[in-house]
């Protein structure tokens, strides 16, 4: 499990990566933003056994 | 005084074409008089099909003559959101004209309004490929308010009366909350009931089409039109759908039972917006609703993070290409969305995925014990021009790909909407379009937008 500081410090470097140091920065709130709904997935406790969702057709029952 | 012909319900109007007390061509005209007055201040339209319009109207009305009638909507116009297709007429995405196209055919689920007798009216403003730079579109109820989005033009078209139903799409909170905010009514059918083929796409998981009207009817019939199994399209469900035609021709008698939410949600809503939904969870409870506080599971907590989580990651890669070509002709919030879309790391992306199943698996005994579930739709009311609001109470229903309605349910102090949103079981469309209806004759809003 990442905290914010680790998944805002992972997004900053692939977005410097991707896209250049400056666009990074220009980024920063919004990796700020989208680092804490990606801590709050990380933490989210899903059993081991449960597959991604993807499309749903096949279980609009359980 | 004699209503004008834009003034009525998809229901009342396709009544009356088929009483022979309307014609096709005379709605359409009284909608366009509408647009003539309206459309400088509200701007909820990109491409009006003024004459391929009447051309269809003249021939709706010529059949009709005839004793023929082509479906249940004949002779109803209805708009159409700029992502989705429609044969002939320009698809600008809401984009600054990089991706402009001109389909040769329709979109199914306009294939299927029109083999119902609908009139496509033209083109409805989006924000930019649906995602979140605000569109130019202003709230009819107050034109310095966002109509929200991204079916900024959908909502607010309904709303001044231009044309009693359009179709609009919700990744995250795309219809209920542009609903809300200009006071109509939005339905957000279960995932997969509605083709979303021929809809440029923001995330392939999450897109839904969706309608805006009036009324629950008017919003129960057209969305039973759009119903239908389209083996081209990968979500599109093989299961049977619910017939809920019924629902629109029938007012519900029963009082429904219903599951009142507050946590974790409520805290995000303005103290106007948690007093306004208690006063009509009091008001429907004396009516004879069954009305009771629920616990939603725990993973609630995590899905519109999980929402987010997928909707970036997969616009990223839906726009990769294109991203390539045309970085600096994005709008920014969508440009940093891409871009950030692809910097989500895998792990992180699937595990969203499957918080998105456990959470419909956690939640089924609650959907299934209810007829729904009832929260507000947004937090407050429509704030200002500057963001299209925020979809924090859709985005996780949109997640669980269960339906959704918001309905009207009184106004602020300052005279904006507010919305109920109704949420129920997958497929489970007639149960929960039965219950709104009875919701909505309880709350009784019967207010509009200024002339």
């Amino acid at each position: 499990m990442q905290d914010r500081d680790a998944m805002r410090a992972l997004l900053t470097t692939e977005a410097t990566r991707r896209f250049g140091a400056d666009r990074a920065a220009m980024l920063a709130r919004d990796i700020d933003a989208l680092a804490a709904d990606l801590t709050e997935v990380a933490a989210a406790d899903v059993p081991e056994e449960t597959e991604p969702a993807f499309f749903l057709r096949t279980e609009h029952g359980r | 005084m004699m209503v004008a012909p834009s003034e009525l319900t998809v229901v009342d109007a396709a009544a009356a074409i088929r009483a022979g007390r309307l014609s096709a061509t005379a709605l359409l005209e009284s909608c366009l008089d509408r647009i003539e007055r309206c459309e400088e201040q509200i701007q909820a339209w990109v491409l009006i099909d003024r004459s391929g319009a009447l051309e269809t109207a003249r021939r709706l009305d010529a059949e009709a003559r005839q004793g023929r009638y082509r479906g249940p909507l004949h002779g109803v116009p209805v708009g159409v959101k700029d992502i989705i297709h429609a044969a002939g007429l320009k698809t600008t995405s809401g984009a600054r004209g990089f991706a402009d196209a001109v389909p040769g055919e329709d979109a199914p689920c306009v294939a299927r309004l029109r083999a119902a007798g609908a009139v496509i009216l033209g083109k409805l403003q989006t924000t930019e490929f649906a995602f979140s730079d605000p569109a130019v579109t202003r709230n009819p109820w107050h034109p310095a308010q966002t109509p929200g989005g991204s079916s900024a033009g959908s909502a607010a078209a309904v709303a001044a009366r231009m044309v009693p139903a359009a179709l609009g799409s919700q990744t995250v909170g795309s219809v209920l909350r542009p609903a809300a905010f200009c006071g109509v009514v939005g339905v957000k059918p279960t995932y997969g009931w509605v083709s979303r083929r021929g809809v440029v796409p923001l995330a392939w998981s999450l897109d839904h089409v969706g309608v805006f009207a009036r009324s629950v009817a008017d919003a129960a019939l057209v969305v039973s039109v759009l119903a239908s199994h389209d083996p081209a399209d990968p979500a599109s469900t093989t299961l049977s759908t619910p017939e809920i035609a019924a629902v629109a021709a029938t007012p519900s008698e029963r009082a429904p039972r219903l599951g009142l939410i507050g946590e974790p949600f409520l805290h995000r809503a303005t103290p106007e917006a948690r007093a306004h939904l208690d006063d009509v969870a009091r008001m429907l409870a004396a009516r004879g609703a069954r009305v009771e506080p629920v616990r939603l599971p725990a993973l609630m907590g995590a899905m519109y993070s999980a929402v987010i989580t997928v909707s970036r990651a997969e616009v990223g890669a839906i726009h990769a290409d294109s991203y390539r070509r045309h970085a600096d002709a994005y709008r920014p919030r969508i440009r940093a969305g891409i871009e950030l879309g692809q910097c989500i790391p895998a792990d992180v992306y699937l595990r969203a995925q499957r918080i998105r199943r456990q959470a419909r698996r956690d939640l089924a005994p609650l959907l299934d014990r209810y007829d729904a579930l009832v929260m507000p739709s947004a937090p407050g009311p429509a704030p200002d021009r500057g963001t299209t609001g925020d979809a924090v109470f859709n985005g996780p229903w949109t997640g669980l790909g269960v339906p959704t309605v918001s309905l009207p349910s009184g106004l602020s102090a300052d005279g904006l909407p507010f919305g109920a949103q109704l949420i129920g079981a997958p497929l489970g469309e007639a149960r929960l379009l039965a219950a709104a209806r009875w919701v909505e004759a309880a709350v009784g809003f019967t207010a509009a937008p200024p002339p």
